[in-house]
């Protein structure tokens, strides 16, 4: 009976469109209130143990970080080294938006901040240079889940801190898929851009002019490297090297730009304290609902009927994944991670994936249902920021989303591609 | 009626402009205490162990505070698909039945947030030796100004010329995602 009040009480409100951290809050409440008023006092209990982890601290870092690289306009000379390493094919721009989506993705690590940050500046200019709006919005809402899966990944903290897998193994797993995404999209781009005729850039910039761009980038470019640098290199903690990318957002912006005034700072403020409550909120309601899980044995039960399926570890992964993509295209997908790592993570210890390797595997099929309609968030923020349909960017979206998911496959049966780059970096 | 409405925003905005300069003072100082930590693990090698302790209970507090401040501008995210769909009336009593239900959920964490912080007392936190309860007031705290902005909202709602589109961000969300 308490199952089924937490279930509808989950699903209904969250359909209905009550806000991710309430209503998942909420079913956890009703759930701890059905095994008996003694056991309210687990609620505060859950939500301050639930957020109590040093790793979280990299959090709010890298998302003050990003705020002031992006307020202070150091991003720009990005866009602009993108345009001049790749605007120049047909369908350069497109070509482009992707090259900035890795390039943003070392420093702010969200899907919907690209999205948005690109549907205000790149959609506009890709229409005046030809492209539909909506090619332009399924370019972008595909480029934008580079973001979480290239570190730093708000994720992958989060995943790392709850199972106890290495951060910065998950960090140094995550450049290469990151990087694949971008190649195939950037292939899919380049197969159609014929066939849609899309429009060709000015031909091959100079030498001076790629050189110039790599100027005005390189400030913001060394940001990823310097962050990623130290954490893979075993100098510093994610934690310490989000503060130490704080410090040097705030020199560059502050000092060689001078671009921040004190009202800036301040709203920069605001609005990355606003953004970790909206997502502590989530993690502190889900470890709620988690306890809840876990007392009441379901993470055992949800493993037990997956290997009921069939005990063929293909199978199993397959099976992960399609849940996940499933799960996603519903559910905030920092919520799932935290509800569902820990009923996962087990099961792909017991088929013998490595934690790293099960950890990007889950974290991608999550990135992926963020563009995937009719709910994926990218997809809402494209659509309310440039206006365009849902409908209408989904149609263009298919290839991408198709080969999207085939990387997710590979990345999902083929450990020795991932594992790669932290076995090589001895992680 | 609208102008209940009104004086509920009002009040909503004013209790948030405090709630935003604590938040920011709390992140401000938080920013100090790991660069601290960074430089007394790299660079002057002093014994202050105190700031790894002190950043996740200031990380806490501030997050935890900043929940309210998220209310007062609806930037929970949501899954908006239905709800935008919804004709208007249906919307309006459909965002108040959620802010009270909210309202409902932050009330308990209230009451035994209450109780969980004043057990708190009498365990002493590991590093500083601190009683714990300090740092569990947030929890507490932070329902209670949540209650007050779902209140207010949920005031807003029901009165105001016309119904909610939406009941949380459909926005930009950097970090989450």
């Amino acid at each position: 009976m308490g199952a089924l009040l937490v279930a509808l009480a989950f699903f209904g409100l969250l359909a209905f469109g009550m806000p991710v951290g309430f209503a998942i809050g909420v079913a956890g409440m009703i759930g701890i209130l059905d095994m008996g008023p003694r056991f309210m006092t687990m609620a505060p209990d859950r939500v301050f143990a639930g957020l109590d982890l040093f790793p979280f601290l990299a959090m709010p870092f890298f998302i003050l970080a990003g705020e002031i690289m992006n307020r202070s306009g150091i991003t720009q000379g990005l866009v602009k080294l993108a345009d001049a390493l790749v605007g120049w094919m047909r369908g350069g721009m497109a070509h482009s938006n992707m090259v900035a989506s890795v390039m943003f993705a070392g420093i702010t690590g969200s899907a919907t901040a690209d999205a948005a940050a690109f549907g205000n500046t790149l959609v506009p200019a890709m229409e005046k240079a030809g492209y539909t709006r909506r090619y332009a919005c399924a370019v972008t809402a595909a480029g934008s889940i580079i973001g979480p899966t290239i570190p730093p990944s708000t994720l992958a903290i989060i995943y790392g801190s709850i199972m106890g897998v290495s951060i910065a193994g998950l960090f140094a797993a995550g450049i290469l898929p990151g990087l694949l995404i971008c190649a195939i999209c950037m292939g899919v781009i380049a197969l159609t851009a014929r066939r849609k005729n899309l429009p060709k850039g000015e031909g091959r910039p100079s030498l001076c002019a790629v050189w110039a761009a790599l100027r005005e980038g390189f400030l913001a470019a060394l940001l990823p490297v310097f962050i990623l640098g130290s954490i893979l290199g075993g100098f510093a903690t994610p934690t310490e090297a989000a503060a130490i990318a704080v410090a040097y957002a705030l020199f560059v912006g502050g000092v060689i730009y001078r671009a921040l005034s004190w009202r800036d700072l301040y709203e920069i403020g605001v609005r990355t304290t606003r953004i970790t409550g909206v997502i502590f909120l989530i993690i502190a309601s889900a470890s709620i609902l988690g306890w809840w899980m876990t007392f009441n044995r379901i993470p055992q039960a949800i493993a037990e009927a997956l290997l009921s399926v069939s005990d063929n570890p293909q199978i199993i992964i397959a099976l992960i994944v399609v849940l996940l993509l499933l799960i996603g295209l519903v559910m905030d997908i920092n919520a799932t991670l935290i509800i569902l790592a820990p009923v996962l993570a087990p099961l792909t210890a017991q088929i013998g994936m490595a934690p790293v390797h099960a950890g990007i595997m889950i974290i991608l099929a999550l990135n992926i249902s963020l563009m995937t309609p009719p709910v994926g968030a990218c997809l809402f923020v494209l659509a309310s920021v440039t206006g365009e349909k849902v409908e209408g960017i989904t149609r263009e979206l298919w290839p991408f989303i198709i080969a999207e998911v085939a990387i997710l496959l590979v990345i999902a049966f083929w450990s020795d591609l991932t594992l790669f780059i932290p076995r090589m970096l001895g992680l | 009626m609208t102008s209940i409405a009104a004086r509920a925003k009002e009040w909503s905005q004013k209790i948030n402009w405090l709630v935003e300069r604590v938040c920011v003072a709390l992140l401000v100082v938080l920013v100090l205490d790991v660069w601290l930590g960074v430089l007394v693990r790299y660079v002057i090698p002093l014994p202050l162990t105190f700031t790894e302790e002190l950043a996740r209970y200031l990380m806490i507090w501030m997050a935890l505070l900043a929940v309210s401040s998220g209310i007062a501008h609806r930037e929970h995210i949501g899954v908006e698909f239905i709800f935008g769909r919804l004709p208007a009336p249906v919307r309006r009593w459909l965002a108040v039945a959620f802010d009270v239900i909210a309202f409902a959920f932050f009330l308990a964490l209230l009451i035994y947030g209450i109780g969980f912080a004043a057990k708190g007392f009498s365990r002493l936190t590991m590093i500083y030796a601190i009683p714990k309860g300090y740092p569990f007031m947030g929890v507490p705290l932070a329902a209670g100004m949540a209650c007050l902005q779902l209140a207010l909202i949920g005031i807003h709602d029901f009165f105001a010329e016309r119904a909610p589109e939406a009941t949380g961000a459909t926005l930009a969300m950097p970090g989450g995602e």
